[in-house]
């Protein structure tokens, strides 16, 4: 087999089998990854965090809040081994919260639920006059015994 | 075009011993690689409950049969015997049925949400090597077969990165305003998962001087956009360096660790097959 043919043969083998494993994943397969995070820069970013308010004494609205309002204080998903991207990923593209989605939730934080609240914000940074202006809206309520999600 | 491939595959130089012992090296890290995430994986896989994200083979497969159960720990156990297999030459198919299993357990973990990069170079390596064993007869070429297509590979990868942010916002994608936006995203993440979250020296000297931080959204961009000089041996190293002191500004301006792709890069980016060889040369009898 000569070079030419040899290389070409190799590359078409390694694409055909890429393709098969890989076509679709939609645009976030290494090499060929649109990589979102920073293909389109300057574009607003939402993001989740969790704050533990076992202890808050006021009423959980979902209301959107500056830095200084935030109820409770932060929690660490390292606490509960789960990663950040699963969290934020889940929360953002969610569409529809049914039970099915809510238990999805809850399992991500079960070993910490029985005896904490926890609220799960989204978190929205955008581009405004060279600073990031970054906004916090509660959104999923997570107590021993029930689930709220307080919707867009 | 010929001279094109040439370059990249080398098929008409002989193989020196130490390129010989440069791929096992490559194979003994890589087989590392897999097995460490395979397992770390397949934990985390046994606590999930839901997709959100299907991959690849989990949009035509239902893998939440492998949530709950000890289904991804088998699948584990049986990449890592395929790849001892593969190692010690038992079965030429054995890495790339291993891709199948690891691509699984990929899709898998990684249903949640976002994906890994550095567990991609790492399957991409391993297709490279697994379609060079099941394609291709010849042990030398087997081994120049698969330098050649990671190279390329690699090489293309962060050529379509810069690709893709040029498509995506423009040459303007350098302006520094832009990696304000980004630090605080970062910041965001790991506010979340550590508990705590604290800007360093770097990032408050880029968060003050806009054109500081415009100069290194330039570098990067630029360091990306010539990552084919990695196909080539004279200019490997030299980009090799660049785009490694492109990674270690990644991690302190954005915090962002790509442990097991820069491990490969180091690797995969100097002529160790050089060294190996000067040293059999000063210890064979």
């Amino acid at each position: 087999m000569g070079i030419k043919k040899k290389s070409v043969t190799i590359l078409v083998m390694t694409f055909a089998v890429y393709a098969a494993l890989a076509g679709s994943h939609k645009g976030e397969f290494w090499p060929f990854s649109i990589y979102p995070m920073f293909s389109k820069a300057g574009q607003p970013w939402t993001r989740t965090f969790v704050r533990d308010i076992t202890k808050e004494k006021r009423t959980i609205s979902g209301d959107i809040q500056r830095e200084e309002e935030l109820y409770g204080k932060p929690f660490s998903l390292n606490e509960v081994n789960v990663h950040q991207n699963d969290l934020s990923n889940f929360m953002s593209k969610n569409k529809e919260w049914d039970e099915n989605k809510k238990a999805v939730v809850r399992n991500y934080f079960k070993s910490t639920l029985k005896n904490k609240s926890l609220l799960i914000y989204k978190v929205r940074g955008e581009l405004v006059n060279s600073d990031a202006f970054i906004s916090y809206k509660p959104f999923v309520l997570l107590t021993p015994d029930t689930t709220m999600v307080f919707n867009d | 075009m010929i001279n094109f491939f040439n370059r990249i595959f080398e098929w008409d130089k002989e193989l020196t011993e130490g390129e010989k012992y440069f791929f096992r090296l490559i194979e003994v890290i890589l087989i590392g690689q897999i097995i460490y995430n395979t397992w770390n994986w397949a934990f985390y896989i046994k606590e999930l409950t839901g997709v959100i994200l299907p991959l690849g083979l989990a949009n035509y497969i239902d893998i939440t049969i492998f949530f709950g159960s000890n289904l991804a720990i088998l699948n584990a156990s049986i990449i890592a015997g395929l790849l001892f297999v593969g190692f010690f030459r038992k079965w030429k198919h054995a890495y790339l049925v291993t891709l199948f299993f690891f691509h699984l357990e990929y899709v898998a973990r990684f249903s949640q949400g976002e994906i890994s990069h550095g567990t991609n170079l790492a399957g991409m390596i391993l297709l490279c090597i697994g379609v060079s064993f099941s394609f291709i007869k010849n042990s030398d070429h087997i081994i120049k077969s698969a330098f050649g297509l990671m190279y390329f590979f690699i090489g293309l990868g962060y050529v379509f990165a810069a690709c893709s942010k040029l498509i995506g916002t423009g040459i303007n994608w350098a302006d520094g305003d832009h990696l304000i936006l980004w630090i605080a995203e970062r910041g965001t993440d790991k506010l979340s998962q550590n508990g705590a979250f604290s800007l360093n020296r770097l990032q408050v000297i880029l968060l003050e001087n806009y054109w500081l931080a415009t100069i290194t959204l330039a570098f990067g961009l630029l360091t990306e956009l010539t990552g084919f000089l990695l196909w080539f041996k004279k200019t490997r190293w030299i980009q090799t360096t660049i785009l490694l002191s492109m990674h270690i500004g990644i991690v302190f301006t954005l915090n962002i660790y790509f442990g097991d792709y820069v491990y490969l890069l180091i690797l995969l980016g100097y002529p160790w097959d050089k060294l190996i060889n000067y040293f059999i040369k000063k210890y064979s009898p």
